[in-house]
């Protein structure tokens, strides 16, 4: 049951001062009870815990967390969407599997259609019904979404968001709000029946039940029963500490008068369903029957059977004593009892009663923890929230906060890490040589710059240092593509077909040392293209180009596309040498797959106060820019570099689907990556140790590979690079960099390249004059 | 003519990005040819997007820009290719006074679509003129009105 703004926001109602008629008519016990307790501790005493009372009820009543959810599932006729991956998103919402998909948070999924029933809920653009659908799915998108019912279109319409964790108040206590007349009956009957028979009647204390609680005890010989009503152990929950002695019962005695006096039975019946403690999970305690429904059933209250209300009522006498999981026949027991009750008051007729009974205890067995599911992702909201909101803000005030992330990438995000960091440690790790490897990964959407997923350790679950945001590592080549892009805006002075000086070569760096850049095989190999030094990723050429074009442009290029440090533009920062989190990369491969416009990277969307309204959102902002020509180039490069260069094994895991990226590693094998981007994602893996040490892994043989699996786990949609009308292509002598156009030429290796703006080589190579038979003759041709 | 008129449809240069080198070249200079890719699959914008970008534009004339902009990126979520759905987004910017997004977003806009919707190209380039001008920037604007002169006199 969602949580009701309007039970929190109304107005309590007005204390009943000097209502002594109303009083005089209760008689009896209210004002004998006063009377006594003033006389014993006097007047002061009373007025004292009055008002502790009415600050208590009055104000605001709980701390509660601020909940935190993902990005709600659209659906429409056209939306990309595998029945796999509807599946995978519905049960992360702990839908049910039905004949019928009819109930809500119930779904069934055939071969080509699935029928799903979700639940209303309140989004920042306002509320969301419930739908009862079906879906019909082909070709890895829905074609239509009908209503169940009445067969009609549903244009658009949301799934109520995947909670992916909460922000706690520092005591821990963790509850749903729910307003009484959401509550089942069943449930008030039953908690009546067997906690408070006369609840309804007694003015806060009752006298008789405590009587027949002291004769069944007598009998007894030890406590079988409490004679304490509700009010009472609203008391006890709400003020006071839990200690047994006899200023305490007194305390609790006098306060539940003057609640009973002070308020109605309506309201405190449902201050009590909201406070009362029925779980604990490590840190976290459960109160009230909201957060008690999602903590045993992960369901709604309104969605439980009677029997599972049942269990639930019978929780409020001792959450731990006949805690379900631990003790399953002792809350058994006590959940028939509560049956009994009920069917004994006349609250269920006895045929239901009989098949509540004759259910098992069917408590989710895993324990929710308070943790998230998704600590790195949680980690990433909470640094974005410590800009705007204060710590306590956020554990007291409710908050709603409505995020970018998408389960669905999310999980398979981290399903695909774990098995390809596996495999690598596998393959590689002879004698325990990778024990020890971390990794971490991002993907984003880069229109919009939000991002879909985070996993931040090897073992995603674990909610530890954050690599994917917190670790700060060298990037190596990962770079590089901004060094060509830096050159690449000006087609007038550099085409992928420039010819670069991969000769060796000592810089003096600022402070006088020499520094002789390598390659990572340490040949070196003369002349060689643009796109040869990107693609197979050589670093002597590279650092010329830098240096040729001026490292500072290259850092200046580097800002525009949202980098927020300032880095010295010494020429090792061409090879990689800065410090960057997966996050700050994924942040900058955006712009390579966004046409050139950076979009900065965003994890919240909204963030909603306790009623509803929005506080902040976080919306659509571009950067700045570069010319789409020059990164329409960079990534036919890029995506060469997967199929022949050093992220080669990426084609070979997506079968030709066309992606682009580049690989990285740094020194001595500390660090592998690779980022890259297909039309919808950039996504970055990482991999390394934590204390530095070397893995002798290069990015091509571990980081590529994990990153071609996430990328198959979460659907590859292939570049579109053909068609900008600004480009044309043209064969290219690899050897010289000149334009080749015969295809019977003598070149040893040609390629075709994309130039911007007629930027092409209008030399003809020699190799292709050569092979020009109206040149050269055929008689050359057949010696060669 | 039709040169000109190509031309003037090409994205303007990102007036705001670091040109790392001074010579790069402004797009849309004096290409012949078209400089922007037609990224956009007009047949292929879901009716869900078009829905809320109706939905967006009734809450925009009500005054109500936070729904119209929260509406907007939904559309865009769906068809983050669709160029009238940027440019809706850039036209929003304008009304909130937010000159600066307002013309990156119009930029984008007129970069997706290529040189496939001169109309569209000219209620960018309408952004744009008006963006730069409350930015003060009297050079831009007056490339922005050119570029405004040579569409119209084309579309008529």
């Amino acid at each position: 049951m969602p949580r009701k703004s309007s039970s929190r926001s109304r107005k309590r109602s007005t204390p009943r001062r000097g209502r002594i008629r109303r009083l005089l008519g209760a008689g009896g016990w209210t004002l004998t009870g006063l009377l006594l307790a003033g006389v014993a501790v006097g007047g002061f005493y009373v007025h004292q815990l009055d008002r502790e009372i009415r600050e208590r009820f009055e104000g605001q009543r709980w701390a509660l967390p601020a909940r935190v959810y993902a990005r709600p599932l659209e659906l429409y006729a056209g939306r990309p969407l595998t029945a796999e991956a509807l599946e995978t998103e519905l049960r992360a919402l702990n839908y049910r599997e039905t004949p019928d998909g009819a109930g809500p948070g119930e779904f069934r999924i055939d071969d080509s259609s699935a029928r799903l029933t979700t639940r209303p809920f309140v989004f920042g653009d306002g509320p969301e019904p419930a739908h009862s659908v079906r879906l019909r799915l082909s070709g890895g998108r829905v074609q239509s979404v009908s209503d169940q019912s009445s067969g009609r279109n549903v244009d658009l319409m949301r799934v109520e968001p995947l909670l992916i964790g909460s922000i706690y108040p520092t005591h821990g206590e963790d509850r749903i709000l729910v307003d009484i007349d959401e509550v089942p009956r069943e449930l008030i009957g039953a908690l009546l029946a067997i906690e408070d028979r006369r609840f309804m009647s007694h003015r806060g204390i009752d006298p008789v039940g405590i009587g027949r609680a002291a004769v069944a005890n007598l009998r007894a010989g030890r406590t079988v029963q409490g004679g304490s009503t509700l009010t009472q152990q609203l008391v006890k929950n709400f003020y006071l500490t839990r200690d047994q002695t006899l200023t305490r019962k007194l305390n609790e005695a006098v306060m539940a008068l003057l609640l009973e006096y002070r308020y109605d039975k309506r309201e405190i019946l449902e201050a009590y369903l909201n406070e009362v403690f029925l779980g604990q999970a490590g840190e976290r305690a459960i109160h009230g029957f909201g957060q008690a429904a999602q903590f045993y059933y992960q369901r709604p209250l309104n969605e439980l059977r009677l029997d599972q209300l049942a269990l639930l009522v019978g929780l409020a006498r001792g959450a731990s004593y006949y805690d379900p999981r631990r003790f399953p026949e002792r809350a058994k027991q006590r959940r028939d009892r509560v049956l009994e009750a009920m069917a004994d008051t006349g609250l269920a007729e006895r045929g239901r009663v009989e098949r509540a009974l004759a259910t098992g205890l069917d408590v989710s067995p895993v324990m929710p923890e308070g943790r998230s599911r998704f600590p790195a992702f949680l980690d990433l909201v909470r640094r974005e929230l410590r800009a705007d909101y204060a710590d306590e803000d956020l554990r007291s005030d409710g908050l709603r906060i409505f995020t970018t992330m998408d389960p669905v990438v999310q999980l398979r995000l981290e399903e695909r890490l774990v098995q390809g960091v596996d495999a690598v440690v596998r393959e590689r790790g002879e004698g325990g040589r990778l024990e020890g490897l971390q990794a971490a990964a991002v993907v984003t959407d880069p229109q919009s710059g939000e991002v879909l997923g985070v996993v931040g350790d090897r073992n995603p679950r674990y909610p530890g240092f954050n690599r994917a945001v917190e670790a700060q590592r060298q990037v190596g080549s990962v770079i590089k593509p901004f060094v060509y892009l830096a050159a690449l805006t000006n087609p007038r002075r550099y085409t992928l077909a420039t010819l670069l000086d991969d000769s060796a070569f000592t810089l003096q760096l600022p402070h006088g040392e020499p520094w002789t850049p390598r390659n990572f095989d340490r040949e070196y190999r003369g002349q060689v293209t643009a796109w040869e030094a990107l693609v197979q990723s050589y670093n002597v050429a590279t650092v010329r180009l830098a240096e040729d074009i001026g490292v500072s442009q290259v850092v200046s290029l580097l800002q525009t596309l949202g980098l927020q440090r300032n880095p010295a533009p010494l020429p090792s920062l061409a090879l990689g040498a800065i410090e960057l989190s997966p996050l700050e990369v994924a942040g900058l491969y955006q712009a390579l797959a966004n046409g050139g416009y950076a979009t900065g990277t965003r994890v919240i969307r909204d963030v909603l106060d306790q009623d509803d309204a929005v506080l902040s959102h976080y919306g659509l902002a571009l950067q700045g820019a570069v010319a789409d020509g020059s990164v329409r180039v960079l990534t036919h490069a890029l995506h060469d570099s997967t199929r022949e260069g050093t992220g080669r094994r990426i084609d070979a895991r997506l079968n030709g689907q066309v992606v682009a990226g580049k690989t990285g590693t740094t020194s001595n094998f500390r660090d592998s990556w690779f980022a890259g981007f297909d039309d919808r994602h950039v996504a970055v893996v990482w991999l390394g140790m934590d204390d530095n040490r070397p893995t002798g892994l290069t990015g091509g043989v571990s980081a590529a590979p994990v990153w071609a699996e996430i990328m198959d786990g979460i659907g590859v949609q292939s570049l579109r690079l053909e068609g900008h009308p600004g480009i044309e292509y043209q064969g290219v002598d690899l050897a010289s960099g000149l334009r080749v156009d015969n295809d019977d030429h003598a070149c040893e290796a040609v390629k075709t390249l994309p130039f911007w703006q007629n930027s092409g080589p209008e030399t003809r190579a020699e190799c292709d004059l050569r092979g020009d038979p109206g040149r050269q003759g055929w008689f050359e041709r057949l010696f060669r | 003519m039709l040169v000109l008129a190509l031309a003037a449809c090409a994205t303007p240069a990102p007036r705001d990005a670091a040109a790392p080198v001074p010579e790069a070249a402004s797009s849309g200079s004096d290409a012949a040819a078209p400089e922007v890719a037609p990224e956009a699959d007009f047949g292929t914008t879901p009716t869900a997007a078009l829905t809320l970008a109706q939905q967006a534009e009734s809450a925009r004339q009500a005054g109500d820009t936070a729904r119209a902009e929260q509406r907007l990126e939904r559309a865009l979520r769906i068809a983050p290719r669709d160029p009238g759905l940027w440019h809706q987004m850039a036209a929003l910017r304008l009304d909130q006074q937010r000159f600066q997004q307002a013309e990156r977003l119009a930029a984008r806009s007129l970069q997706m679509a290529g040189d496939g919707d001169r109309e569209l190209a000219l209620r960018n380039w309408r952004v744009i003129l008006e963006a730069r001008e409350a930015q003060g920037d009297a050079g831009g604007a007056e490339e922005a009105r050119e570029a405004i002169q040579r569409l119209e006199a084309d579309i008529v």
